[in-house]
């Protein structure tokens, strides 16, 4: 794999799934919505 | 059961239901058939800056004005616009008449997934994929104009298929919530297991290397970043009312803004992920057969019944079970789609004239299976080309349009802000009404313009004049036309 191929493999994934996981803490963190 | 504009309203059982129906509505085919590829046209890993600045400015915006509608108004499409405006419900039946067109020709690729998957057992596509997809199973005629006989193994899939949606809906969200709790994570399972196969393949890192190098030049292209919001716009299950309805079940005090934000990144994540189990595996049939990988078809139907199940027949070991993962996986994507596509009109016969949610469900079911039968003859993937080819680049297109203006301008969009923000976890602000006037609507208007051009310019795929009259032109202008009558009925 070419280095630029791996520097957006790496730049795809903390967006998205950095996202996704962040997103998904602060739901499991929220107090309010939780049942909801 | 509270009794409101829905005969017999029902919510989602929790939070996880709803957020994992949605995201089983967004992840659907074109996750893995149309991404990867729309990626590697456009600039391979350099798309995805386009595609992310669509995500953020054009996606989740929109699905969080959809969920807003739904969520205020807590009904059917066609009643949360006359909710907003009495002049908007034809709008709301618009919306909901698309994805029923949508689901007509998706349930009998669908159908196809399903036959594809039982003859993976003894691999029965052979040595010539193509020639079997197009000659034995689909039996297919030289054009639209010839339509062929009916395909009984298709129509035997279709069968199941269209069964199965009406088992899921009937019962309403509860059971939708239990049979996402399958049909969500499974897939996924199984593209990781697929990814995990195709990656230690030989062959598959240049496969990778097509899909992920970057071409920065292309972000200098228009046509780049028309392709990066036409692919966000069609894959989160915008402008079909379904968002609209699923959000209408959600209990008062549950969050917009964070599921959007979630279903949206769940919905990237799934085509970023699929891109590796496809080009892995492109990567290894090209180097075993010794063509480019350019040559190879990569995308739509091609890739799904000739690329990859070639593919699969040249593995060293296990090719009969990766096969079945292939379509079982493809299979579980696509149900949460294509009931999901139907909802929206169950829940609108039976908001409107009152119809039990089982009965109303019966009629949207029985309509789209007798509606997938052109699909089915000899000729139908060519209709199949040409319906999907109008309705999403002209329908869904000018539906997301209407939304826009008629919610941003028409009415006082600051509402919807307003009760996002009272409910949510994270408040949006005027930057929001900003996307949703100007960006959104201006990246819209820019697609359909492009899309009309195109048409006009040259006929889609030479197909003769006629036939997309027929198949594309036909199929808007009556659901736009029923729209009104239902409206004013």
């Amino acid at each position: 794999m070419s280095v630029l191929a791996v520097v957006m493999l790496i730049f795809g994934s903390l967006v998205i799934y950095g996202g996704l996981i962040y997103f998904i803490y602060r739901a499991l963190k929220s107090t309010v919505l939780n049942n909801s | 059961m509270e009794v409101d504009c829905i005969a017999e309203r029902q919510f989602w059982r929790s939070r996880y239901a709803f957020v994992m129906a949605t995201i089983g509505s967004a992840v659907g085919l074109g996750n893995v058939w149309r991404f990867p590829f729309v990626c590697y046209k456009n600039g391979g890993g350099a798309f995805l800056i386009p595609y992310l600045i669509a995500l953020f400015t054009t996606g989740i915006p929109l699905m969080i004005l959809e969920f807003s509608l739904g969520h205020w108004a807590r009904g059917s499409p066609p009643y949360c616009f006359l909710k907003a405006n009495k002049k908007f419900e034809w709008i709301g039946w618009f919306a909901s008449l698309a994805p029923f067109v949508i689901a007509s020709y998706y349930t009998v690729v669908m159908a196809w997934c399903f036959a594809y998957m039982i003859y993976s057992i003894d691999l029965r596509w052979g040595s010539d994929a193509n020639f079997f997809f197009l000659k034995h199973f689909l039996n297919a005629t030289k054009g639209p104009a010839e339509i062929g006989s009916i395909q009984i193994p298709v129509l035997l899939g279709l069968v199941v298929v269209w069964f199965s949606i009406f088992v899921i809906l009937y019962k309403g969200v509860s059971r939708i919530g239990k049979v996402v709790a399958v049909t969500v994570p499974l897939p996924t399972i199984l593209l990781i297991i697929l990814t995990i196969r195709g990656l230690t393949l030989p062959g598959a890192m240049e496969g990778i290397d097509y899909y992920l190098t970057p071409d920065f030049s292309k972000l200098f292209h228009f046509k780049v970043w028309l392709s990066a919001y036409a692919q966000v716009f069609f894959s989160l299950s915008l402008a079909q009312g379904i968002l609209i309805t699923y959000a209408s079940f959600l209990r008062k005090e549950s969050d917009i803004t964070n599921n959007a934000f979630i279903i949206s990144l769940a919905d990237a994540g799934t085509s970023f992920l699929a891109g590796f189990a496809v080009f892995g595996i492109v990567g290894y049939l090209s180097l075993m057969k010794g063509i480019g990988i350019e040559n190879l078809g990569l995308a739509g139907p091609h890739l799904t019944f000739v690329t990859y199940p070639t593919a699969i027949s040249l593995l060293p070991f296990g090719a009969w079970l990766f096969g079945m993962i292939f379509y079982i996986a493809l299979l579980a994507f696509g149900i949460d789609s294509a009931f999901s596509m139907i909802e929206p009109l169950a829940t609108s016969i039976n908001s409107k004239w009152k119809f039990s949610k089982g009965k109303s469900t019966a009629i949207a079911c029985a309509l789209g299976f007798l509606s997938s039968l052109i699909f089915v003859t000899s000729s139908g993937i060519y209709w199949l080309d040409i319906v999907d080819h109008f309705v999403a680049n002209f329908c869904l297109v000018l539906i997301g349009l209407l939304e826009c203006i008629s919610l941003g301008y028409l009415f006082d969009l600051k509402k919807l802000r307003e009760h996002a923000n009272k409910v949510s976890d994270i408040t949006i602000g005027r930057w929001w009404d900003f996307l949703i006037k100007f960006v959104a609507p201006l990246s819209l208007l820019t697609l359909l313009v492009a899309s009309v051009v195109e048409n006009i310019s040259v006929p889609y795929n030479n197909y003769p004049t006629w036939c997309l009259l027929v198949g594309g032109v036909m199929p808007g202008a009556m659901i736009f036309i029923i729209s009104f009558i239902f409206a004013n009925r």
